[in-house]
């Protein structure tokens, strides 16, 4: 996705960096004014953010990279930060200044990111963010002094209210094209003397390299197993002497004192420690901040673990029932647009195709929005104010069990009501393989598309009677179809867990940001933002699905069967043309591409105890779950209009027989279909989130098949079980 | 009293503070950690423990961070007085 527009090709271009909390996106918001773009890099979970800064005639281009406590890069995803600051990456211009966004309240922490960036020969400009809730907390920075001893223009800002954003755009002019920051910190003769010795190996051996600079010599030595190290390695025509060479100039560091791992965070806090005195005032504070009474409470056995059940409890129901009637709402709309083109065309493949593929299609997609956006900015309402974090620290224990973190828990959450936002969601999770796992067992979750189908063979099939004398049947069914869903997953996540091991763990670094009133502005913005992701993204995929889908339906439609079923009414004496209507319809689907494929799989389906017209219904029922109660309406004759509630396909499927007579439904088959639906990646839309959110199809055909293999099976053993137990 | 193994922040109680002294363990893991602060003489404090035991909620540089045990087991103390 190309983002670069032809007018900012000559635009100069900034980038954006600061630690996560630090406010790096409200500060992005309020320098471009909430237009931005949004696309993948090749190859990487990262985000490719930019806008454009327009203040009287300056106009620049603005990146916003991820948010980060440092350069050292251990995965390709953090190394995108380093390469685009050195100009190294192919699909991103060089640039022109860089602007570090640091958290006034948690100074020398973020200067640890800052004093990283003035090394990368890129004029810096500092943006000091939260200077307000500094204030108010009795810390006092004198900027000018500050940017004095980092060598560096520092502006006061408060991103959340705009405070600061002039000020900010004339620094940012002013030093593009100007000095280059010079590096607040010395390194010992050791490093320096591995540094030259490498510089000098490197052009010996003469790789196809180019010229490295003390930066990245530094990064490689200091990094084990970096993304430096691997960059350079692999560039060079000897890896395995330079792998060599590379540890032999390590364990030099090593024996003049200095641990190579250690080092760097040693020096430069010391650094930061000499510029911060003088520039640094607190009031000593000797009781509890507010914070931390309230991380008292938050985080308190008992009514903490309380507070978390409800502030979950009513993010679920919020998404849940919130969503619901604008979910109809939309659905209502596209159902009034498609009778109205129809009865302005009238019959015919236009109008089927316009109505039921087109604005089905598009319905299909637009029907995620309200849980999407509902579901972001409840969850950028919780991380804004800090809530998410100790969410987090509350849930990790659990969750690690399963090779999750703390912060997968929201996600999951979310995902009984809908998978979609619930992968979009996981983008808190900072650990690459957490997220995967995430991300992969999310769909399992029993989302709200899973409840008419679930309905529909209860209803009609578990008796009406209690267990216990209370406990009626029908409710305990349905309950144990979601927790057989968490089973699932939980199992599915162990798995994944021992198959993903090899991937370099990350340890749990979790910052506790001090709670703060979240900004409405940043809230809207998130929401807005990822739903148009997710239109731009999905949209065209699920569109496509239910086009294709839709024809697969359809054709062919030979005239003379029409004629026959029309026929064969009239000789049977029935006259309601509803009637007549409905049985043209299924006769033209059990006759459509569709309605063949699933005959000729039958033989497959039949081993879960399903006859060919389940077999068809779920197929069709793919690219959405839901669809599979409409389907086996029209197949029953019933149109397409019949819904879960509906008594006259409850007493079809009760009625429906194999062609020898016996009854296809019992029991055992309602329970190998109902296991089916809840492990089977029926949903277009999880697919094309799962394969934006982690920039791969391999993902998204990874958790597309191993769901669909799991429910075959889980079908498979649920029947075959079920009717030697009965 | 001098403890007899080498303390680490896995032992440190409740509001209790101490000095860092040196970190252990994987190299990338010591680099995150002194990264975010953990460096050696630092002063931390441990605010309090997760009600299920893990993670650890500590104070250092003047902001809170969670970490959890096997990370925390990482963190030398220096045996301070008192």
């Amino acid at each position: 996705m190309a983002t670069t527009q032809a007018t900012s090709e000559s635009l100069p271009v900034i980038a954006l960096l600061g630690n996560p909390n630090a406010g790096k996106t409200s500060a992005f918001n309020m320098l471009t004014g909430l237009r931005r773009q949004v696309a993948n890099y090749p190859g990487v979970t990262v985000e490719k953010a930019s806008g454009i800064i327009r203040h009287n005639t300056t106009k620049l281009e603005v990146l916003d990279l991820p948010g980060a406590y440092s350069l050292t890069a251990r995965s390709p995803d953090e190394f995108v930060v380093t390469e685009i600051l050195l100009g190294h990456r192919d699909d991103t211009k060089p640039l022109d200044a860089a602007v570090v966004v640091i958290d006034a309240t948690n100074l020398e922490r973020n200067l640890f990111l800052a004093s990283q960036v003035l090394e990368a020969g890129l004029p810096t400009v500092i943006a000091l963010n939260m200077t307000d809730i500094a204030e108010r907390r009795g810390i006092q920075i004198d900027s000018d002094k500050l940017a004095d001893k980092l060598g560096v223009p520092v502006i006061p800002i408060v991103a959340s209210t705009g405070k600061g954003r002039v000020a900010l755009i004339e620094a940012i002019e002013k030093a593009i094209g100007g000095d280059k920051p010079s590096p607040i910190c010395d390194w010992p003769d050791a490093v320096n003397q591995s540094v030259e010795a490498l510089s000098a190996e490197i052009s010996k051996r003469n790789g196809a390299i180019g010229p490295v600079t003390p930066y990245e010599l530094r990064r490689c030595l200091l990094d084990a197993n970096g993304e430096m190290e691997r960059k350079l390695l692999a560039s060079h025509p000897d890896s395995r002497a330079l792998a060599e060479f590379v540890s032999e100039q390590r364990e030099k560091i090593k024996a003049s004192g200095h641990s190579p791992a250690n080092l760097e965070a040693e020096i430069r806090y010391a650094s930061i420690a000499d510029i911060v005195s003088g520039c640094l005032k607190r009031t000593p504070n000797t009781e509890p901040t507010r914070s931390e009474r309230l991380d008292n409470l938050l985080t308190h056995r008992v009514l903490g673990t309380m507070i978390f059940v409800a502030v979950m409890t009513i993010t679920f129901i919020s998404v849940f029932s919130w969503a619901a009637p604008l979910m109809d709402g939309i659905e209502a709309m596209f159902g009034a647009l498609a009778g109205w083109v129809h009865a302005a065309l009238g019959e015919g493949l236009l109008a089927t195709f316009l109505t039921d593929g087109v604005i089905g299609g598009v319905g299909s997609v637009l029907v995620f929005l309200p849980q999407i956006m509902i579901l972001i900015a409840l969850i950028t309402l919780l991380e804004d104010c800090g809530y998410l974090a100790r969410a987090a620290f509350l849930m990790d224990r659990v969750l690690r069990v399963f090779g999750l973190g703390g912060r997968g828990f929201v996600p999951l959450l979310s995902s009984f009501a809908c998978a979609i936002p619930g992968v979009m969601a996981t983008r808190t999770i900072e650990c690459p393989r957490e997220r995967l796992i995430t991300i992969l067992i999310a769909p399992l979750m029993a989302c709200s598309a899973r409840i008419p189908v679930y309905t529909i063979f209860v209803a009609a099939f578990i008796p009406q009677r209690m267990v216990l004398g209370f406990l009626p049947l029908q409710g305990l069914v349905f309950a144990g179809m979601y927790f057989f869903g968490i089973v699932a997953a939980a199992v599915a996540a162990l798995v994944f867990r021992s198959v993903l091991e090899g991937r370099a763990p990350t340890p749990f670094i979790l910052e506790l940001p001090s709670y703060k009133k979240p900004s409405i502005k940043l809230i809207l913005w998130r929401s807005l933002d990822r739903g148009k992701v997710f239109i731009q993204s999905a949209g065209t995929i699920i569109l496509a699905m239910s086009m294709i889908i839709w024809a697969l339906l359809y054709f062919p439609r030979p005239a003379d069967l029409e004629t026959k079923v029309r026929g064969d009414m009239q000789q049977a004496g029935i006259t309601e043309p509803v009637k007549i209507e409905n049985a043209v319809a299924g006769e033209y689907l059990r006759n459509s591409y569709m309605g063949r494929v699933g005959k000729a799989i039958e033989p497959a389906v039949k081993p879960l105890g399903w006859d060919w017209k389940i077999g068809m219904a779920t197929l069709a029922s793919f690219p959405a779950r839901e669809v599979v109660v409409s389907t086996l309406g029209i197949i029953y004759n019933l149109g397409a209009g019949a819904d879960e509630e509906s008594t006259a396909l409850r007493q079809k499927l009760q009625s429906a027989t194999w062609p020898d007579g016996r009854k296809v439904y019992n029991i055992p088959v309602v329970l190998s279909i109902m296991v089916f639906f809840a492990l089977c990646c029926q949903c277009g839309g999880t697919v094309a989130v799962i394969k934006r959110e982690t920039n791969s199809w391999k993902w998204a055909a990874v958790a597309f098949s191993y769901m669909t293999i799991l429910a075959y099976v889980g079908a498979l053993v649920v029947y075959q079980v079920g009717i030697r137990v009965s | 009293m001098i403890a007899q193994n080498p303390r680490t922040l896995a032992d440190l109680k409740a509001s209790a503070k101490a000095t860092v002294l040196s970190l252990q363990g994987e190299p990338a893991v010591q680099q995150r950690l002194a990264e975010m602060g953990l460096t050696s003489g630092r002063q931390i404090r441990m605010v309090r423990v997760a009600p299920l035991g893990d993670p650890y909620q500590i104070e250092v540089l003047n902001y809170h961070l969670s970490l959890r045990r096997r990370e925390c087991e990482c963190v030398l103390l220096a045996t301070d007085p008192a």
